[in-house]
């Protein structure tokens, strides 16, 4: 109620002033975003937008904090769009949305603010995942990736290297697995639910192994073997080398980081995030926990793209001081007061570089590392769709309800009739 | 209108009068929504993609749900879903409505306490479920590993046919009382003579039970079974907390295909079809039964 008070009250001076000065009066710039990690991330956030409305007087900005899953936010956002409310300037959009979004309209275009000299201060990945048809919709906020997390303890206790391809991985898990000779303790886990991060893993072994779903034409080119060959791979991980329990396919993200924090895995994929956790309090793997690139296939090391960008809404009324918001947030002072306070990973190349950075967060030139190597998913605007049919098919094979190949087969198909329409 | 003003009002126009605001409500929130979903199911409506606007495509929406094998898996499952979760859920409530009838102390806190399952949201059900058949930390498999059943952990909700039963039971356990509730209000209903008049006619405890207690429920089973078969089809909240419609998608009812293609992929056109589909379906049950268990007279 208040908060709908004061934004009327904000819109009446807003009016009020348009009609009786021009040019300096003070825009209300709306901020919407999602705030994933409570209390402590609305507050950084806060603080932020109130520094940004001391460098600039003449903009007030007016923060809007949801609560939820990236997927509630989108459709939050396609309700608001799709009757072209006016009512959001900046709003923060994960990685995987610029392609829809840009494909309804409902993004400006940056280009003229965002020059290509400023865009080669970030990481080049996450600039791509923002470039549609040439043009820029969003600059990179903060980045993430899959990752492989492994026990420092138990590796160095057997001798064993951080395993650099898929390979030494399964060896290096089965023989710390039997040396142990702990039935609590299991080899490797991903996650294995039928969720967004089943077929994000799915991508990068793929990817890894020189294959992918779409070539750079936009053909599906899943099934010219690699896609086969990255199924079974994730299969052999269960059935044949057994250092991945069957119960994965039940396991979603933050249930498979729970099992590692519990300390029952030697090896983990999984998002960025997760390691603030390990390190935290009551963490049974604290100081024990570090973190590598995925492991390489034929073709190298590869991991899905994950991550925030801030954009600015096509229906904003007040475009130019809405960029200035999210150049802001998106500047080395804002990217370095995230990665301090809030153990994001940066998206800016200088913050890497940053001497309290580097002291205070010494594990971010690993990130940085698995971060260049980021790919983003495939950018179509249908993508939701696309991931529901790989990760059903997937997670089909998993549960033994179909042959691999079958499982493929299937999903090459129906990728097909989605792009035809 | 003088007349009207000062009350005199026919028999019928005081019941046009009296029932008017009920048919307005059932017009702006039953009718108009039906209508509108049928509005929507012949054109296409794309959220999430505005540049296509709302065309007009006629029977298009229709055509594609036939052809979609997804969606006549989705409708398999629901069938399998509402023979088997309203079958056993008919015993069950049978089973408990018949023991509390039996008992002389007592039998107000037992039907309170056994009507609790139906007091939690399903959503919740599906939850509590998802722990207790959780293969890693879950109640059951402790103990079935307790007693010796099963050696390794079972993963229930991994496999199909299990994470089928796991939906079964959970299904159940929730609406079982509710069923168990029905059945026993019509329990009561029967007079004891005609207990009594089959026991002069020589019937045992079995005969009267099929001679006498069956046909007198008629009334009562057919309200439990159209209720809960109306239920089980739009079974979309405990799926989807218990299984997600997983594995694969083992256990995706048509409610929650309808749901994924709505609200997921904000295809409200698609969407919009499907429920239409299930609305014909769901009224052509109830017209089943009705013409099945009415009474004969």
């Amino acid at each position: 109620m208040a908060t709908r008070f004061l934004a009327a009250a904000a819109l009446l001076a807003m009016a009020s002033s348009t009609l009786v000065a021009s040019g300096q009066s003070a825009a209300t710039i709306t901020w919407s975003t999602l705030a994933t990690g409570g209390p402590q991330v609305s507050d950084v956030y806060r603080a932020l937008a109130q520094q940004f409305e001391r460098q600039h007087p003449s903009i007030k900005v007016n923060l809007q904090i949801q609560p939820g899953t990236s997927g509630e936010q989108y459709n939050r956002y396609v309700t608001l769009f799709a009757a072209r409310d006016a009512s959001v300037d900046v709003i923060s959009i994960d990685v995987i949305w610029p392609a829809p979004m840009v494909a309804a309209g409902w993004l400006a275009p940056l280009d003229q603010w965002f020059s290509k000299e400023r865009r080669d201060e970030f990481l080049p990945g996450a600039i791509k995942a923002n470039t549609i048809g040439g043009s820029i919709y969003g600059v990179p906020w903060y980045t993430d990736a899959g990752l492989l997390y492994y026990r420092k303890d138990l590796l160095e206790k057997h001798n064993a290297k951080v395993p650099g391809t898929w390979d030494e991985m399964i060896a290096t898990a089965q023989r710390i697995v039997q040396a142990e000779n702990n039935p609590q303790l299991g080899g490797f886990l991903f996650q294995g639910a039928r969720i967004e991060a089943l077929a994000n893993f799915f991508f990068e072994v793929l990817w890894s192994n020189g294959g992918d779903i779409l070539d750079p034409g936009g053909r599906v080119v899943l099934d010219d073997g690699k896609g086969l060959a990255a199924l079974n791979f994730m299969l052999d991980l269960i059935r044949r080398h057994r250092v991945t329990p069957p119960g994965v396919t039940t396991l979603p993200t933050d249930d498979t980081r729970a099992a590692f924090q519990d300390g029952r895995f030697v090896f983990l994929r999984n998002w960025t995030y997760a390691y603030g956790l390990f390190q935290g309090e009551g963490s049974r793997v604290a100081g024990k926990v570090g973190i590598a690139p995925l492991p390489r296939g034929s073709a190298g090391s590869a991991s899905t793209l994950g991550g925030w960008q801030l954009a600015v809404s096509n229906f904003s009324r007040n475009k130019e001081a809405a960029y200035r918001l999210v150049e802001f947030l998106t500047g080395a002072v804002a990217e370095k007061a995230m990665a301090l306070q809030l153990s994001t990973v940066p998206t800016r190349k200088d913050t890497f570089e940053d001497p309290v950075v580097k002291q205070r967060a010494p594990h971010y030139p690993d990130m940085l590392r698995v971060a260049l190597n980021a790919r983003p998913r495939p950018q179509i605007a249908d993508y939701p769709r696309l991931s529901s049919i790989v990760q059903t098919n997937l997670h089909a094979a998993l549960t033994n309800q179909m042959a691999a190949d079958e499982a493929i087969t299937r999903m090459s198909r129906e990728i097909r009739a989605l792009l035809g329409k | 209108v003088r007349r009207w003003l000062g009350g005199q009002l026919t028999e019928t126009e005081l019941a046009a009068a009296l029932l008017l605001p009920c048919v307005l409500f059932l017009a702006v929130f039953a009718l108009w929504p039906i209508l509108n979903a049928f509005w929507t199911s012949v054109h296409r409506l794309r959220l999430d993609q505005p540049a296509l606007g709302m065309p007009f495509v006629g029977a298009h929406q229709y055509v594609r749900a036939l052809a979609d094998p997804d969606a006549r898996h989705a409708l398999r499952v629901s069938l399998i879903y509402v023979l088997t979760t309203v079958s056993a859920q008919f015993i069950f409530g049978l089973g408990i409505a018949l023991v509390i009838h039996r008992m002389n102390r007592g039998r107000d806190a037992v039907r309170t306490i056994a009507l609790l399952p139906w007091t939690m949201a399903p959503v919740l059900v599906g939850q509590m479920w998802r722990w207790l058949f959780s293969d890693q930390a879950g109640v059951i498999n402790d103990l079935l590993h307790r007693v010796g059943l099963v050696g390794q952990q079972v993963i229930w909700l991994g496999s199909p046919a299990l994470a089928f039963l796991a939906v079964i039971v959970a299904a159940t356990w929730s609406a079982g009382s509710y069923m168990a509730l029905i059945l026993l209000a019509g329990l009561q209903g029967i007079p004891d003579e005609m207990y009594e008049a089959a026991a002069l006619d020589g019937a045992g405890s079995v005969q009267a039970f099929f001679a006498v207690t069956l046909p007198m429920l008629r009334g009562a089973i057919m309200v439990a079974l159209v209720l809960r078969t109306l239920a089980a089809l739009q079974a979309l909240d405990l799926p989807f907390s218990l299984t997600g419609g997983g594995p694969g998608n083992a256990t995706e009812t048509f409610a929650l295909f309808i749901y994924k293609n709505t609200f997921q992929f904000l295809d409200f056109g698609y969407g919009a079809a499907l429920s239409v589909v299930l609305l014909v379906i769901a009224l052509a049950c109830a017209g089943a039964y009705a013409r099945v268990l009415a009474p004969r007279d």
